[in-house]
C-alpha cells in the first residue's frame, strides 16, 4: 500500500476529504518528528513505540578490500511493535 | 527530552498545530495507527510519506534451545513487523550528529592508528637502545673508579637513570671546560701522577703522601689534576653516547613527523614537556650539587691559612692524626695504621681537595678517615656505627661518596668514611 492508498483508506475511514486528511497527517507526522527529534519515545497503546536510540561509533571490515572504516555514530528511529500488533500481523502473515 | 508521550500528548500536538478540537485529534491518530495495522495485515506493506515504511517480513521456521528446560525446540514459522524510517525524518532525528556523516573518516583512520602504534613501539625502542648505552658507560665509570675513588660524582651519574645522564652531561660539560683553565699545570705531568695509581689503587693513600712530601706547595693542583682528567674522559664517552642516544631521539622526531598533524603535535609536544620537565629538575640539582662544594674553599681564606699550618703540621708529625675529631675513631687495628697516614693525608691535602659539605648538618666534613670497600653484607648503617658510633652520620658517608640512594650502593665501591668536625 503506498501513500495514496493509505491517505484514500484513512479519509474514507475517518468521512473527511482527501485534502483535510492529507494536511492532517502531515501535521501529525510533523508533531511526532519534532518530538522524537526532542528524543522523546512515543508509546501508541496497541502499535507499538517509536524510540530514538543512539548507535555508537564502529569500526567496519569491508570483507573484499579488507579496507578498516570508523562508522560515526548516530541517532536512530527505532520501532518495536507492540504485542497485540506482533499477534495480529502473525495471523496475518499466517493467513496470506 | 526523553520521556515517553503517549497518543493523548501526541494529539495535544497535533491539535494546536491543525488548529482542531483535541478530540478529534486523538481519533484522528487513533485511526491512523489502526489503518496502518490493517493495511499492513492485508497487504504487508505500508508506505507513509514523511514517516516511513511499515513492513511485514516473513521469518522462517527455526531451531531453538528453550532457556529454561535446555530442550530443543522449533520456532514456527511466522512474520514480524519491521519499519524503516523515510530518508528525511531519519536526517531529522539524525541531525545532531549529521556532521559525524560528512567527515567520515573511513579511510585514514586505520592507518593514522597504524603509525601511532608504530611511532609507540619506536619510543619503546629508544630506552632499550639507550640502557644498553648507559651499561657500557658504566662499565668504563667502574674502570674509572678502580684507577681514581675522586670521582663518586661521575659514577653515581652512571647508577643514575638515563635521563639523568643525558642531563649531566649537558651540564657537565661546560664545566670540563672551565676546570683546566682553572689548573695550569702543564698536561704532561698527569700521567706521572696516575701512573703509579694504576698497578697498585689499593694504596691509594699511600701513594698520596709521596708528592706531598716531595713538593707540598706544587702538590695542591696536582691531586686535582687527575681528578679533572679522569673526569674528562668519563664524560667523554657519556657525551658521545648522549649524542648517540640524542640522534635515536631525532630519528624518532622524524619518524613521528609524517604522522597526521593533530597526533604528531600532540605526541612532540607530550616528550617535550617531559624532556624540558627533566632538564629542569636536573639543572637544580645540578647547580644545587656542584657548586657548593666547589665555592667553599675559594670563599673562606680562613681555610687557606688552615691549610698552611696543616701542612707545617703534618710535616712535624707525619703518623700523628689531627685530634680535631672525637668520632674518628678507628675500630681495627689493621685500619688504624692505614687511617693514620690516610688522616694526615687528608688534612694535609684538605684545602687542594674540597669536600663536599653535608647541607644542614652539624658536623663539617675535613677529612678522610679511612676508605670502606663495600662487600656483600656491609650496609652503610654498619659503616657509620662502625666508625661514629651512631647510625646518624651515614648522610656524611653519603655525602662524602655522592651516593644519591643510600639504599643502593654499588658492590665493591670504595667509600671514603669522612672526618667529621663540630661546626
Amino acid at each position: 500500500m503506498n501513500n495514496k492508498e493509505f491517505i484514500a483508506a484513512l479519509s474514507q475511514r475517518e468521512g473527511y476529504p482527501l485534502r483535510d486528511t492529507k494536511m492532517l497527517i502531515q501535521h501529525l507526522i510533523g508533531e511526532m518528528s519534532s518530538q522524537l527529534e526532542d528524543g522523546n519515545a512515543l508509546t501508541i497503546p496497541n502499535f507499538g513505540v517509536f524510540e530514538v536510540k543512539k548507535r555508537m561509533e564502529r569500526v567496519v571490515v569491508n570483507p573484499g578490500t579488507g579496507q578498516r572504516m570508523l562508522v560515526p555514530p548516530r541517532l536512530a528511529l527505532v520501532f518495536r511493535a507492540s504485542t497485540s500488533l506482533r499477534c495480529n500481523t502473525k495471523k496475518g502473515g499466517e493467513a496470506k | 527530552m526523553n520521556r515517553r508521550l503517549t497518543v493523548a500528548e501526541l494529539s495535544d500536538g497535533v491539535a494546536k498545530r491543525a488548529t482542531v478540537p483535541v478530540s478529534f485529534a486523538e481519533k484522528f491518530v487513533q485511526s491512523f495507527f489502526d489503518v496502518v495495522e490493517e493495511a499492513l495485515v492485508k497487504e504487508k506493506l505500508v508506505k507513509v510519506k514523511g514517516l516511513g515504511t511499515f513492513k511485514l517480513v516473513d521469518v522462517e521456521a527455526r531451531e531453538s534451545v528453550d532457556v529454561n528446560t535446555g530442550e530443543r525446540i522449533l520456532l514456527a514459522a511466522h512474520s514480524k513487523v519491521t519499519f524503516t524510517p523515510d530518508a528525511a525524518l531519519r536526517d531529522t532525528i539524525n541531525r545532531p550528529f549529521a556532521d559525524f556523516e560528512t567527515v567520515l573518516l573511513n579511510d585514514e583512520t586505520p592507518t593514522e592508528q597504524m603509525e601511532a602504534l608504530d611511532g609507540e613501539t619506536a619510543e619503546r625502542e629508544v630506552p632499550i637502545a639507550a640502557a644498553a648505552l648507559a651499561e657500557a658507560s658504566m662499565i668504563l665509570a667502574e674502570e674509572e673508579t678502580v684507577v681514581e675513588e675522586n670521582l663518586p660524582n661521575v659514577v653515581e651519574a652512571e647508577v643514575n637513570v638515563l635521563e639523568d645522564e643525558l642531563e649531566e652531561t649537558r651540564i657537565e660539560e661546560p664545566r670540563v671546560e672551565e676546570t683546566p683553565t682553572e689548573v695550569k699545570e702543564p698536561e704532561d705531568k698527569e700521567p706521572e701522577v696516575q701512573e703509579p695509581k694504576v698497578p697498585e689503587p689499593e694504596s691509594k693513600e699511600l701513594n698520596v703522601p709521596e708528592p706531598e712530601s716531595k713538593e707540598p706547595e706544587v702538590q695542591e693542583p696536582e691531586v686535582q689534576e687527575p681528578k679533572v682528567e679522569s673526569e674528562a674522559p668519563a664524560e667523554e664517552t657519556v657525551a658521545v653516547t648522549t649524542a648517540e642516544s640524542q640522534a635515536v631521539e631525532n630519528k624518532i622526531l622524524e619518524t613521528v613527523e609524517p604522522l597526521n598533524a593533530n597526533n604528531s603535535n600532540m605526541l612532540r609536544r607530550t616528550f617535550l614537556n617531559i624532556l624540558a620537565a627533566l632538564v629542569c629538575m636536573f639543572l637544580g640539582y645540578a647547580t644545587c650539587y656542584y657548586f657548593r662544594p666547589f665555592e667553599l674553599p675559594t670563599l673562606s681564606p680562613a681555610s687557606q691559612e688552615q691549610k698552611a699550618t696543616t701542612i707545617e703540621k703534618s710535616s712535624e708529625h707525619d703518623t700523628a692524626a689531627p685530634s680535631g675529631t672525637p668520632e674518628s675513631k678507628p675500630a681495627s687495628p689493621s685500619e688504624a695504621s692505614e687511617s693514620k697516614p690516610a688522616s694526615s693525608d687528608a688534612t694535609a691535602s684538605k684545602p687542594a681537595k674540597s669536600y663536599p659539605q653535608l647541607e644542614g648538618g652539624d658536623y663539617e666534613i675535613v677529612g678522610v678517615q679511612a676508605t670502606e670497600v663495600m662487600s656483600p653484607g656491609k650496609t652503610l648503617l654498619n659503616i657509620s656505627l662502625k666508625y661514629f658510633k651512631s647510625t646518624d652520620f651515614v648522610p656524611y658517608i653519603c655525602t662524602m661518596n655522592g651516593i644519591d640512594n643510600p639504599d643502593v650502593v654499588p658492590l665493591n665501591k670504595e667509600l671514603q668514611i669522612p672526618e667529621l668536625k663540630k661546626k
